[in-house]
């Protein structure tokens, strides 16, 4: 392999590690979770986790990562094996590669439906006027979530051609390298993504209020954000929410942070550089996203708008709202081009630690190393592509990759950080070549607020999410009936009350028993009448069965069993393919690269 | 819009945006340091 490689500019660095944090959950996500936690009360929690846990675990990564990489350590593996001193340590790795491979491939998919939202704009085909369920149809059909397969169905969805020229454009900047390839496209995209922002700003912002509806104006809008609700801050629901939103936000426990910081010099600055990367992201977070996507949406959905989900809000609600703004086809395309830009900057540095990893342990060229890297991805993303019905595929990676084990990570890096590598030692390096001051006790919180903060955001996730948790493990036998016949449960239970009259309507979200003693002198009634096994078999496992379902009570019970085992299926053979591989990855490494060093500790020293 | 919402919103944008500004001008006025390579 040639010479060191290290970032050009300082400028450089720090974009390129904002535009790998700034993505869509600082436009589409932050605003729905601010306002449905309190709105303005929610920036309290929001700042006391930035300044405890965000900005020292961006630091420490920060750290952690020049220390190893002026080592000549640019992947986690041998970053972790010079932070623990011990050549073993090379597999706790594992993580930070698992987590930017898997999750690219899914990300690539919604860069490509930001791109062709953009396109579809251009070419006016989004413009469909005020009828919001066109809008649905339009973003099902296109992202193939109608059924097990239809994404790739060309004649329906042109997504898959979208992806492809994603998926090239990605490796193509990997290629052309650090330097030439990801510095240049972030010191162009980030200034690029700014100005597309202020743009769609100050259209929102001069919007007036709606004609048909003048209580929905752009100030009730911001209002409706930023109307701080105190209340909510005795919920601890609230501060784990803010916590969740700034740690996922800040893309700290990514593997990226680590690896980007590996190509600085060892007098480099790193305290300034982390803090302007942090704060660019959060730039983007509050001043743009928390003005822009709520109150254009209010303006035209009103307090519904507050009820979407990433995706909802995204590419359902906001599409409806450009579609009603003066000038909307221009702004629409300015909005979603951002966001492509936002998932480009962000989807390149999920390759590159992957990328360094294959270039150190195989000691192949970029090129090499990239075509490996697109073999292995190219798989993730097929079968990502493939299991498009109801983004099952998404949602699973999303929640294991995505969340869950960037948690687990942070926390075993906050560990090692804290009381492995040495809070003095860590400090030590902070402070080299340092621009600002960095307070001692950022150490102190490091070692001991950051792991406990962590862990609680831990149980947080796996309480909150426990249906995840469940759907690896629970029997989809009692779904095995006529379930075409029953159809969803929303019909069973009106097949039920249509033959059961002067019964209160069966909420679907009661449990079994609720049900059953409401219904109980009548049920035997309408389960004779609906074939009574088969009803009896499914009222049995309702309880069980809408615990599961979660969000997905629409689904008839087929579409749900599908959506269970191919969302299992993913994480089985995605899983375990990506940890096999890196596994043998790892040993493969450990063995070419870390061998090559009989005295270890010598060649790591004493800084 | 009520009182506290202005003040919420204009307290957490206006510091943000002095931070990253504050930032980036420092990040603008100190380039990265060159070191010489001792085999030269």
């Amino acid at each position: 392999m040639s010479g060191k490689i290290y970032w050009g500019s300082r400028l450089g660095v720090v974009l390129a590690v904002a535009g790998s944090a700034v993505g869509l959950g600082n436009f589409l996500r932050f605003p729905g979770v601010a306002a449905q936690n309190g709105a303005g009360a929610f920036m309290i929690p929001y700042f006391i986790a930035l300044l405890i846990v965000g900005i020292p675990l961006a630091w420490a990564e920060w750290s952690m990562g020049r220390y190893a990489g002026t080592r000549g350590f640019h992947s986690a593996p041998g970053i972790f094996a010079a932070l623990v001193r011990k050549k073993s340590a090379a597999f706790l790795g594992v993580f930070a590669l698992l987590i930017p491979l898997m999750v690219y491939t899914y990300y690539v998919i919604i860069e490509a439906w930001c791109l062709g939202y953009a396109f579809h704009y251009l070419n006016g085909a989004l413009m469909k006027g005020d009828n919001a369920e066109q809008y649905g149809t339009f973003f099902t059909t296109f992202t193939g979530a109608g059924a097990v397969g239809s994404a790739l169905d060309t004649t329906a969805t042109p997504i898959l051609y979208f992806v492809i020229f994603t998926f090239v454009l990605n490796f193509g900047l990997i290629i052309l390298g650090l330097n030439k390839g990801i510095e240049i496209v972030c010191k162009i995209a980030m200034p690029l993504m700014i100005f597309c922002a202020v743009c769609v700003l100050i259209r929102v912002l001069t919007l007036g209020s709606n004609p048909d509806w003048p209580g929905e104006s752009v100030a009730n809008g911001l209002n409706f954000m930023w109307d701080p609700d105190f209340s909510k801050l005795k919920e601890p629901s609230t501060w784990l929410e803010a916590a969740g939103q700034i740690f996922f936000s800040l893309s700290v426990g990514f593997g990226v942070i680590i690896n980007y910081a590996s190509y600085l010099r060892k007098k480099e600055d790193i305290a300034l550089s982390g803090l302007t990367a942090s704060t660019t992201n959060e730039f983007f977070e509050v001043c743009l996203g928390g003005l822009i996507t709520l109150p254009a949406a209010f303006i035209f959905l009103g307090v519904a708008a507050g009820s979407f989900g990433t995706f909802g809000l995204g590419f359902n609600a906001l599409p409806n709202v450009f579609a009603l703004m003066p000038g909307g086809q221009f702004f629409g395309f300015l909005w979603y081009f951002m966001l492509f830009l936002a998932a480009i900057t962000s989807s390149i540095s999920m390759l590159q630690p992957v990328s360094a990893f294959i270039q150190e342990g195989l000691g192949v060229n970029r090129v090499t190393a990239a075509t490996i890297l697109a073999a292995m991805t190219g798989v993730g993303c097929s079968f990502t592509m493939y299991y498009s019905s109801g983004l099952g595929a998404i949602d699973t990676i999303d929640f294991w990759c995505g969340t869950f084990l960037i948690v687990v990570l942070a926390l075993c890096q906050s560990i090692i950080y804290g009381w492995i590598f040495g809070v003095e030692r860590g400090h030590e390096e902070l402070r080299r070549g340092a621009l600002i001051p960095v307070p001692k006790l950022v150490s102190y919180m490091l070692k001991y607020v950051t792991p406990v903060f962590l862990f609680v955001i831990l149980i947080g996730t796996i309480a909150d999410k426990g249906v995840y948790f469940e759907r690896l493990t629970r029997s989809t036998d009692f779904l095995t009936l006529e379930n075409d016949r029953i159809g969803s449960l929303d019909d069973l239970n009106g097949k039920v009350l249509a033959l059961v009259e002067g019964t209160a309507a069966p909420d679907i979200g009661d449990s079994e028993s609720e049900f059953t003693t409401r219904n109980f002198a009548t049920l035997d009634q309408a389960m004779m009448a609906l074939q009574s096994q088969e009803v009896a078999a499914v009222f049995g496992n309702r309880a069980d069965l809408l615990a599961g379902m979660g969000d997905n009570q629409s689904l008839t019970l087929a579409e749900y069993e599908a959506d269970t085992i191919a969302r299992r299926s993913i994480m089985i053979i995605l899983g375990a393919l990506a940890i096999l591989t890196l596994m043998v990855g790892i040993a493969v490494y450990r063995w070419t690269k870390l061998n090559k060093f009989i005295d270890f500790d010598s060649h790591l020293g004493e800084d | 819009m009520t009182t506290a919402a202005i003040i919420v919103m204009s307290v957490s944008v206006c510091t943000i945006l002095f931070v990253f500004l504050f930032c980036i001008i420092k990040v603008l006025s100190n380039p990265l340091v060159e070191e010489k390579d001792p085999k030269k």
